[in-house]
């Protein structure tokens, strides 16, 4: 802070940029901020929203501990979420790249195909994979008869294939979302170094790896933000897919959040162990956050 | 040994692409067969002569129109107002230094991390207080300057704001609003399509609030008009699909059209300095 | 001084959003109808029926708006001021908002239906009106009373929904397909036939062919049946699975599952629909309302190749769902809510309205003497059986139950804990243990939900 000039300038700049950004805290101040803390104290209390709410403390919390279905719903969440994002991320990278360099023609059609499951409904994209994934009538299975293999019960069975179909599902409509993001990263990616690199001879996987993917950190970390997000987000498509809110045959493909509606307000009435799970979710998400932000180093592009 | 190479990289792109189109491809065809048809061993892969009953059941059911236009009205008024607050939101975070930046910043993308549901019932009374129940303001208003698009169109700006346009600009003595509208905005067009894609489809998508809020039939929009045609009584889904097919092929055509221009902008690199 | 500004105006504004929290929920009991207000809304709705004027919003699921559509006219004729919005969504949305709207205390509509399978969550609620006060009790005797007694709160003294219908629990059976396989089609001799797990057996094996046409869409049902009174706890709160013949009914589903004669889908999917309409799924069990299901969604091109009978395996009489309608405090037309439920639920003219249009069988049992010809007519869609009289005889057997807000959770494990028993290649006394175990864990937090509510209303006792 200098001269008065300087200062008054600075003023100015600054009723610009708060006047730019406060529609976000405002809206949030009005709309976000209630619900926050209404969602957080109620999670301390026992409420069925129908009667009297009866302050508990951390009770909802601790017997959220003891709670085998929650913990069963965080591992097969975990589960989907690392295995569908290996195709997600590693393929969204790999097609990005491919579709960056000058390898193949065609380049905008493959895009806008990749992209296309992003638009779309997800009350028909699921009912169309429970078709597809189905028992006696799918054509999974019927393209499985072709060669010779018996139906295999996806949805049913032990419960253990649901994860299966929940993954592929979850995969095909993300891939290309992030196959865009990484394709907007690498146009700050001047064709030089691709160009340098190929002349010293490095193959392409190696550019991946070793030039693509240290370039696009900051945006890889917001994808892995982003991924983690919709992971614990994730209810759609197991929830169609298995036609209820237990996930199936051994719970096999219960996520946080299906557990979480299945407490209220969509199965049953407990508010406020719905909130507590709600929180539980939101401090692994930071969690997640902050761990990723401090191994993949802070985001300044 | 170049050719098969490159031959290889073709046949996986397609797989991909195929593996990509299947689900679309069955939806229009399920929308041209009877129920039964759908659900028949082998599987029908070809379009079927049903279409215009199964139009004539959905006609029945819903008004595919009012929903139609409900949703249209709703999307393209909360796809606008995210645009504009985010990319001022998203400007301003990422090429204006100012006090508390750093921690209005975090706790922005702290908000991010909280699941919706978490305070369904608390928002659901404030909708009620406010007299929003079956307005659409209550689908519209309290998104519309979200975490997300600031983020967005900030990561954005910061690699393509050039810091030198705007001191040009500035010396030229064009007022801050004025230097966002006139050199700015132009520069974020490839930001605006792909952040007004991923929100014209969220909320074209939109069933839980709006199951909540909008109760009246007239106001239904597109999900719940689809919601409606599934029942426990049994679910005419070829008419489903046909309806799904209506809903679903506006946003196709309008994304296939604009999809030159997004991808263009996406790959054309970045604004030198 | 400008940062302190700040942070009183941020403060006053959450400080207001929490006082208009508090506000929010204290809101609803103000509105609680008193005993003078019950009273005047009752004489006003018997005394002077055209001077009630209100638009009202009455709402449910398909197609419980046929059945209202059918009886409006009626209804009407008696209130002609009285205008009716129907709001009608899938029956999980539709519990959804209502739910929503409840705890909110605010949006709900005038009327609402309830589903058999959730009214043990509002049995105590006091978001309901307690029709009581209106002069419920009066109406008591003819209703049900095993349906009656699942709308009265736990203390006895509330009452918070009127019954609209019951669902005896029928057998339904593909007529065609028994006869093509030389298997007796009408109801009694096939109710004879199936009244051991050997015969269920005999038939099973008979109409399956092994991955073209299935016996039922999945054997986990047969065992599900034995619990569709949906008493899985007792009034202590005590998880009781033991049934007169359990082990025997489990053992005859693994056996049906081994040979591949079910489809081993969900009964309510899509799929299984599809199999029901071509014939391919030979059998299924539902309430009586399943009937219309049949006619009017499933299979209408159906007639003349479906039966119905009494549960197979020597099962006693159950019921398996039917609705409520229910008026909610916040409702500020009560006087034309109450006369709508009263004219639909409560005489025999609006209730057999609705039957002939959408099978609802009336649990006001008035209807059943006024129209006798509905109950016991040869329908043609069965082939010139009656299964309403089947259902009415059902009916009169069902006993009272004990509900409770985790049967709907219960209700789902046991298809789920069978399918994974089975799987794992358990035997009956396994499968039963697993199924014990799984509704435990699921319903921990519900259950201190329902202690609490029942300590609330005066009736627990550790």
């Amino acid at each position: 802070m200098k001269g008065g000039n300087n200062l008054l300038y600075n003023l100015r700049k600054y009723r610009v940029a708060y006047a730019y950004i406060a529609p976000f805290y405002i809206l949030f101040l009005v709309f976000g901020i209630f619900p926050m803390v209404a969602g957080l104290f109620l999670s301390f209390f026992r409420w069925d929203g129908l009667g009297s709410m009866h302050f508990i403390g951390v009770e909802n919390y601790i017997n959220l501990l003891g709670d085998a279905l929650f913990w069963k719903a965080l591992q097969n969440t975990v589960f989907i979420g690392i295995i569908a994002h290996i195709p997600i991320l590693l393929g969204g990278l790999i097609l990005a790249y491919i579709l960056n360099s000058k390898l193949v023609h065609g380049q905008n059609l493959f895009k806008t195909i990749y992209f296309m499951p992003m638009v779309t409904s997800s009350v028909a994209i699921t009912i169309i994979f429970a078709n597809l994934f189905g028992y006696n009538y799918g054509l999974l299975n019927y393209v499985l008869s072709l060669f010779g293999k018996g139906p295999v019960n996806w949805l049913g069975g032990d419960g253990s294939l649901i994860r299966v179909a929940v993954i592929v599902m979850f995969a095909w409509k993300w891939i290309g979302w992030n196959m865009v993001i990484y394709l907007a990263g690498m146009q700050g990616i001047s064709n030089d170094i691709y160009e340098a690199a190929r002349i010293d001879g490095a193959s392409h996987s190696r550019i991946v790896f070793s030039i693509v993917m240290p370039l696009l950190k900051p945006i890889i970390l917001f994808t892995l933000i982003q991924s983690t997000i919709g992971m614990f987000n994730l209810f759609t498509e197991p929830f169609v897919l298995t036609g209820g809110l237990g996930g199936g045959t051994n719970n096999g493909g219960l996520t946080l959040m299906m557990y979480l509606f299945s407490k209220a307000p969509q199965g049953g009435n407990a508010y406020g162990y719905a909130s507590a799970i709600a929180y539980v979710i939101t401090v692994m998400i930071v969690i997640i956050s902050v761990i990723l932000n401090k191994t993949m180093g802070r985001d300044k592009a | 040994m170049k050719i098969a190479k490159k031959c290889v990289l073709y046949l996986i792109l397609l797989i991909i692409a195929f593996i990509m189109l299947l689900p679309f491809y069955m939806m229009f065809v399920m929308s041209t067969l009877s129920t039964n048809a759908i659900y028949s061993f082998p599987p029908v892969m070809f379009f079927g002569g049903n279409l215009s009953a199964n139009y004539g059941n959905m006609v029945q059911m819903i008004n595919l129109p009012r929903a139609f236009l409900n949703s249209a009205f709703v999307t393209i008024s909360y796809t606008f107002l995210v645009l504009f607050f985010c990319s001022i939101g998203g400007y301003a975070f990422s090429v204006y230094d100012f006090p508390g930046k750093q921690k209005l910043f975090a706790l922005l993308l702290f908000t991010m991390m909280i699941p919706a549901t978490a305070g369904i019932i608390p928002w659901f009374i404030m909708m009620s207080k406010f007299g929003w129940v079956n307005s659409y303001a209550a689908l519209v208003i309290p998104g519309c300057a979200n975490a997300f698009g600031i983020f967005w169109m900030r990561q954005y700006c910061q690699n393509n704001v050039p810091i030198s346009l705007m001191e040009a600009a500035r010396i030229d003595g064009c007022s801050e609003w004025l230097i966002f509208f006139r050199v700015i905005a132009p520069i974020l067009k490839p930001a605006y399509a792909s952040l007004g894609i991923m929100q014209f489809v969220n909320m074209w998508n939109e069933f839980m609030q709006a199951n909540l809020i909008l109760r009246k039939e007239r106001l239904y929009t597109l999900p719940l008009a689809l919601r409606a045609m599934v029942s426990d009584r049994g679910t005419d889904y070829g008419a489903l699909m046909l309806a799904s097919t209506c809903a679903v092929l506006p946003l196709l055509i309008v994304f296939l059209c604009a999809s030159k221009y997004f991808m263009d902008g996406l790959t054309a690199g970045a604004v030198k300095e | 001084m400008k940062k302190k500004l700040q942070k009183i105006v941020s403060v006053l504004l959450i400080t207001g959003m929490c006082a208009s929290m508090v506000t929010g929920c204290g809101s609803k009991a103000a509105q609680a109808t008193t005993e003078e207000a019950g009273k005047e809304i009752a004489a006003a709705v018997d005394a002077d029926p055209a001077s009630i004027k209100a638009h009202i919003e009455v709402g449910g699921w398909p197609s419980g708006d046929d059945g209202f559509k059918a009886a409006m006219e009626g209804f009407n004729a008696i209130y002609p001021n009285i205008e009716v919005e129907l709001v009608f969504t899938d029956t999980t949305s539709h519990h959804q908002a209502l739910q929503t709207a409840l705890a909110a205390g605010e949006g709900a509509p005038d009327v609402a239906m309830v589903e058999g399978a959730y009214i043990a969550q509002y049995r105590n609620s006091t978001a309901l009106t307690d029709l009581n006060l209106l002069g419920a009790q009066d109406l008591k005797n003819d209703f049900g009373a095993f349906k009656w007694e699942q709308a009265v709160s736990d203390d006895g003294t509330r009452l918070v929904a009127i019954p609209w219908d019951l669902g005896p629990t029928l057998y339904y059976y593909r007529t065609d397909v028994f006869e093509e396989v030389g298997l007796p089609t009408d109801p009694e001799e096939v109710a004879e036939l199936m009244k051991t797990w050997d015969g269920v057996l005999e038939v099973a094996e008979k109409v399956s062919i092994p991955g073209q046409r299935w016996f039922l869409p999945s054997a986990a049902y047969p065992y599900q049946w034995m619990f569709i009174n949906r008493d899985y706890y007792d009034e202590k709160l005590n998880l009781v699975l033991e049934r007169e013949g359990d082990l025997e009914c489990i053992d005859a589903c693994l056996k049906i599952r081994e040979n591949g004669w079910d489809m081993d889908i969900d009964m309510w999917s899509g799929e299984a629909y599809a199999a029901y309409a071509a014939g391919t799924c030979v059998s299924v069990a539902a309430g009586s309302w399943f009937s219309g299901f049949l006619k009017t969604d499933i299979d209408p091109d159906g007639a003349g190749h479906w039966g119905a009978t009494v549960l197979p395996g020597g099962m006693p009489a159950t019921n398996w769902g039917g609705s409520f309608l229910v008026i909610p405090e916040q409702s500020e037309n009560k006087e034309a809510a109450w006369a709508f439920v009263k004219y639909m639920l409560a005489t025999a003219e609006g209730q057999n309205a609705m039957f002939k249009a959408v099978d609802y069988f009336p649990a006001y049992e008035p209807a059943w003497t006024a129209a006798p010809e509905l109950y016991t007519d040869p329908d043609p869609y069965f082939g010139g059986q009656s299964p309403n009289a089947i259902a009415a005889k059902i009916a009169a057997e069902v006993p009272t139950v004990y509900n409770t807000i985790m049967d709907t959770t219960a209700e789902g494990y046991i298809y789920s804990s069978f399918n994974a028993g089975a799987e794992a290649g358990e035997t009956p006394e396994q499968i039963r243990e697993r199924l014990g175990s799984d509704i435990e864990a699921a319903c921990a937090e519900l259950k201190q939900q329902q202690i609490q509510t029942l300590k609330d209303a005066g009736v627990w006792q550790e």
